[in-house]
């Protein structure tokens, strides 16, 4: 196995690639949102704090093409938000997570997320482009990161990874880690593929 | 990423199934007389959805993932709505099997080999998705389907001319339902060789054909 560690992806032919061509699929028009959906779009936005103020994103019009989908993905997202793995733990995950998926959305979102709500540095932001073998992680985060580059590049953790792991996080965390992992990339491809726009203040690969 | 993998892929079965079954799970699961209503419900649901009956032994790989409860909900939840999609059965079963294959990932892989057969996956398709795209006798459609799931493993994007090509066949909802049920897919193969799934009877795992 060689799990990619580096941070050379080339940002431009990237994001030329996954934003740039512009929406593959055509957002829901809000006056043909049927209430179902409608509701469910406003308890989604209401569960993440996004308030509801005027136009519906186009972001959330768009998984309104599914919306069983919308949903289910959702509630992952909700859970996984709540979850046992401590927020800014989970936020280096997601970031190491949406650098090796080259997820301009993703990565650019979270981000702001982690800036704005779990006190990472732009040292720390810089350091998930470069991953587990960039100097400065204590032991516990480097398994994180490296846990995070094991699923990509073996669809496993190994043996020194999980006993890292294992020192910090219970067993129920131990659980939730491949799943979050998995429910990014889940986003990640979808994101990827549809050519999700960003929303502003989300410029995608080359925010820091 | 910017690699798809669209052959064979050669790896010792044995050494994989030792590190990602080997002797055991890292999470003992819970005894199935403890498994409490809600949980059963969940499960004999996502079952009905995949045309399969309900059962009163829960699989271990479930009996583990319920010390979990709201990850478990939702993973039956997304589940249910994935076998309930709007991608065909068969098409998404040939999906989940190179997905499976990929990911190396034995308990998915040989679960599915038998939910492929159910939707008329021949055994033939099943050793053709071990090699991937580039194998001769896909027809263009199936085979943007498995072109497809190496692209988005190996790149985690979809390129212009597989979308164009699932586009004549898809509708819109259809190429947006693909990529994340191979997210689904591949978060499904990262859990159960993480924590070690046990093979149960009926699936040896990645030599079942």
């Amino acid at each position: 196995m060689t799990v990619e560690t580096s941070g050379d992806l080339n940002i431009d032919k990237r994001m030329e690639q996954v934003v740039g061509p512009g929406l593959r699929v055509t957002p829901v028009e809000a006056d043909q949102l049927t209430e179902e959906a409608r509701q469910l779009a406003i308890k989604i936005r209401a569960a993440f704090g996004i308030p509801e103020d005027g136009a519906m994103p186009v972001s959330i019009r768009t998984m309104l093409i599914h919306p069983e989908l919308f949903q289910a993905q959702m509630s992952m997202g909700i859970v996984l938000a709540a979850g046992s793995i401590p927020a800014r733990e989970r936020e280096l995950a997601v970031l190491r997570n949406a650098w090796l998926c080259g997820a301009a959305y993703e990565w650019g979102e979270h981000v702001n997320i982690g800036k704005q709500r779990c006190g990472l540095t732009d040292a720390e932001i810089e350091r998930c482009t470069q991953g587990s073998q960039a100097a400065g992680w204590t032991e516990h985060e480097q398994a994180i990161l490296k846990g995070v580059e094991e699923l990509h590049a073996d669809y496993a953790l190994s043996e020194e990874t999980w006993n890292a792991l294992a020192k910090t996080w219970d067993q129920k965390q131990l659980m939730e880690f491949p799943v979050l992992v998995g429910a990014y990339i889940m986003t990640a491809l979808q994101q990827n593929t549809i050519r999700m726009p960003l929303d502003p203040g989300n410029p995608g690969l080359g925010h820091r | 990423m910017g690699k798809p993998e669209t052959g064979s892929i050669s790896f010792d079965i044995e050494a994989r199934q030792k590190h990602v079954v080997g002797d055991g799970p890292r999470i003992e699961a819970v005894p199935n007389d403890e498994i409490d209503a809600e949980s059963w419900r969940l499960v004999n649901a996502v079952r009905a959805a995949t045309g399969a009956g309900p059962i009163d032994v829960m699989p271990e790989y479930m009996r583990t993932a319920v010390k979990h409860p709201g990850i478990f909900r939702c993973q039956m939840e997304m589940g249910t709505v994935l076998f309930q999609g709007t991608i065909p059965p068969r098409e998404r079963e040939l999906a989940i099997l190179r997905c499976g294959w990929l990911c190396r990932a034995p308990f998915e892989w040989g679960e599915h080999v038998h939910i492929a057969k159910r939707y008329g996956v021949s055994a033939e398709e099943v050793e053709r998705a071990t090699q991937g795209s580039s194998a001769p006798g896909w027809n263009e459609h199936d085979g943007a389907i498995v072109r497809g799931v190496e692209e988005l493993i190996g790149d985690q994007a979809l390129s212009d001319a597989t979308w164009e090509t699932l586009a004549k066949t898809w509708n819109e909802q259809q190429l947006f339902e693909f990529p994340m049920m191979i997210g689904q897919y591949v978060a499904t193969a990262f859990v159960q060789n993480s924590v070690r799934i046990r093979l149960g009877d009926g699936n040896p795992g990645l030599t079942l054909r």
